[in-house]
């Protein structure tokens, strides 16, 4: 028993090392304010703009609003116990998160504390939340691609690694959806992927957090939750801490994947904020710098230049929209940072189009260049088979005879939209979705019935995988085309045995199916217009 | 937005504070708003009364006018000025800020000090001559406090700076330490 208190105090004894008996000189300042997240001191006239101050009872704050009598807080914890009156102390430090590898593959709070109940996050690195962003020479272009694994996304909007490519749609359109699809995406291709949730329920990012522990992208994956329940400054500062933890992988070369989810959250709470610190209201009452707010959360995704060691970190941030209205403040703002967008539809969505992609209205203006070859020579006309075929579906309602080269522009355009249609949760390798699309572009999928595009997709596959492995690997390694004669040859050779559904079933296919044919074999029948 | 009463208290302190400065009555305004000052300490419900709609003007008037008699021509009027405006009740943040200004003025400084028990004249005189020439001060005025939650040790605060060599603090500290690694 004596020999166990003697390595007990000797514990305590090195644990004590270092603690210094002096004594502690604290600039401090009263609460004179309390209630809704933030708080006003009076005092504290040398408190920075940023600054962490500590309350008597252990919550920290941020200063957010210096002004002549008093200090504008927001409390980034619990604020039940701190009354008027007490005191609030300076830090000296800003407000900082840990980061490093130890994060990967946990569920953390706003502030980096662990939520997933695995306990402590082994790290002693911590980054600021606001840092600056890279300059014009700490950059260079964009020209990796950053796969998806969505053929929608991948051949029409494609993103490279260090992008910002906005999603944005109305509520339900599957936003997350493509974000989580995308994180799936990335195992092994060694990219960090970080989540952040910005007050969506927590019962769905419990959902979000199981679908990437069963495909096994946890491992690689970050989830930063700032649920509806908490605080308005927790959301608030979600994506900026979110981005410091990314930050420190993009400084050490390696490839960062963050998915903001989503801003207007964060943006309906920072106006709560700056309503309640009273700061003048703007346009829809957001305050005068929420551009700002979020451009230069924006701006820290870049990709560097090979001498800071060529990392990069890809911004995918989401918005909401009400009512299909993109006009509106905060998506205007969004759209403008950004390098482009996927615009989500709710029609399409319920018309079985999913990816609900609206192919007109969205835009990568720099994955272009990120491409690879052989994606880029089949996906060429994508965009303009799906412009035309909408334009004609839309004149071919009135019911007028139509040509034999309208016939066909309809035709292909049936198909287009079959074939960019993913289920949830299954991305594809880029190889195989150069397939499909190269198979699409150059006819071989006409005579198919619009009904079994996707069986006829997933048979193609398999024969490849098991027949021509190399016409794949020639994809997936080079980048580039393999021999078009070969690749034609062994597309036809699999088209041969492919049985459509209506031989197969013979007369007594179901109405639905019987339809369906009758519609890819004459596509010239015109739907009721009497209805109209 | 509503000016902030430590902005009106501001302002009136200055004006009063320069006004004495040229009038050279600087040490007999300043014993007179300490007056002043314990008026309000011993009614605390004084203010509000004097700036409350729901008594007549009359009645207030009347209040005002017996507490304003004993005072100096000059404080009477600044306290007329300041009973004209209906800012009686913001009277002791005025006094504050002339005592800020009157303490920068001759150097000195106000302290408050929080012990577990009662200090001896002997330690507070001590304490008083070593915070001025920690602070930079000519002369310090102590206010006592006595707290035993702190157990030992002393608190000193004077404008918005706290030392503090408590032994609370110090056991929290070592509670941090212990409990942080462990």
């Amino acid at each position: 028993m004596s020999t166990k208190t003697e390595e007990i105090s000797q514990l305590i004894k090195q644990q004590l090392e270092g603690y210094e008996d002096d004594l502690n000189v604290n600039e401090v300042g009263i609460v004179t304010y309390i209630g809704d997240g933030i708080a006003r001191a009076h005092g504290l006239n040398n408190a920075l703009a940023n600054e962490l101050l500590q309350f008597q009872n252990g919550t920290y704050g941020m200063a957010l609003n210096l002004e002549e009598n008093d200090v504008g807080i927001i409390i980034l914890g619990s604020y039940d116990d701190i009354r008027e009156g007490d005191q609030v102390k300076r830090t000296g430090r800003i407000m900082e998160v840990p980061v490093g590898d130890a994060l990967v593959g946990r569920v953390v709070n706003a502030l980096g504390q662990p939520i997933d109940g695995l306990g402590d996050i082994k790290t002693d690195k911590t980054r600021p939340i606001e840092s600056p962003a890279p300059g014009i020479m700490q950059r260079q272009s964009v020209d990796q691609p950053l796969q998806t694994g969505l053929k929608a996304v991948d051949s029409l909007v494609p993103i490279g690694r260090g992008q910002r490519e906005l999603i944005i749609g109305d509520r339900k359109t599957g936003k997350t959806s493509i974000a989580i699809d995308t994180i799936l995406n990335q195992k092994d291709q060694d990219i960090i992927c970080i989540y952040v949730a910005i007050g969506q329920k927590e019962s769905t990012v419990r959902n979000q957090v199981e679908t990437l522990r069963r495909f096994g992208a946890l491992d690689y994956t970050i989830v930063m939750m700032a649920g509806p329940s908490e605080p308005a400054p927790m959301l608030y500062i979600a994506p900026y801490a979110g981005t410091a933890m990314g930050e420190e992988f993009m400084y050490n070369g390696k490839h960062v994947l963050i998915v903001y989810d989503d801003l207007s959250k964060q943006a309906v709470s920072y106006r709560e904020i700056s309503l309640l610190l009273r700061r003048p209201p703007g346009r829809e009452a957001y305050p005068g710098d929420i551009f700002y707010t979020h451009s230069r959360l924006l701006e820290r995704s870049a990709k560097l230049s090979d001498k800071l060691g060529g990392g990069s970190m890809t911004a995918l941030p989401i918005v909401e929209t009400q009512a299909g209205d993109i006009s509106a403040y905060i998506p205007t703002n969004v759209i403008s940072i950004t390098d482009g967008q996927i615009f989500l539809q709710s029609d399409l969505f319920y018309s079985g189009t999913r990816p609900a992609i609206d192919a007109g209205a969205s835009v990568s203006r720099v994955g272009g260049s990120a491409q690879i070859k052989a994606m880029k020579k089949v996906s060429g006309t994508l965009r303009l088979d799906l412009a035309s075929y909408r334009e004609l579906e839309a004149f071919t309602q009135f019911g007028s005879d139509l040509d034999q080269a309208t016939q066909a522009k309809l035709n292909r355009g049936r198909r287009t939209v079959e074939v960019l249609k993913q289920p949830l949760h299954q991305p594809l390798p880029v190889e195989k979705q150069v397939l499909i699309l190269y198979a699409l572009t150059h006819g071989f999928l006409d005579s198919i019935p619009v009904d079994d595009i996707l069986r006829f997709q997933n048979e193609l596959f398999t024969y490849f995988d098991s027949n021509d492995a190399d016409l794949l690997k020639t994809i997936r390694e080079t980048g580039n085309l393999p021999d078009t004669d070969k690749l034609d040859q062994a597309i036809k050779d699999f088209s041969k045995g492919f049985q459509p559904s209506n031989q197969r079933q013979g007369l007594t296919g179901d109405d639905d199916s019987e339809k369906a044919d009758s519609e890819a074999v004459q596509p010239d029948q015109q739907p009721d217009v009497t209805t109209n | 937005m509503a000016i902030s009463k430590y902005t009106i208290g501001q302002r009136y302190g200055k004006a009063l504070f320069e006004y004495a400065q040229e009038q050279d009555h600087l040490q007999s305004i300043y014993d007179e708003l300490l007056t002043l000052r314990e008026l309000y300490q011993q009614q605390p419900q004084l203010g509000n009364a004097l700036t409350n709609a729901a008594l007549s003007p009359e009645q207030k008037e009347k209040i005002f006018v017996t507490m304003q008699g004993p005072f100096s021509h000059e404080m009477q009027s600044f306290m007329n000025i300041v009973f004209g405006n209906n800012r009686m009740n913001d009277l002791l943040l005025m006094i504050d800020d002339f005592e800020k200004r009157y303490d920068d003025a001759i150097g000195r400084v106000q302290a408050t000090v929080t012990t577990a028990v009662p200090l001896t004249d002997e330690q507070a005189q001590h304490l008083e001559t070593a915070f001025a020439k920690r602070i930079g001060a000519k002369t310090t005025v102590l206010t006592q406090k006595v707290d035993p939650s702190i157990m030992g040790g002393v608190i000193m605060r004077a404008n918005d700076q706290v030392i503090d060599g408590s032994v609370r603090t110090k056991l929290m500290h070592i509670k941090e330490r212990l409990t942080q690694q462990n």
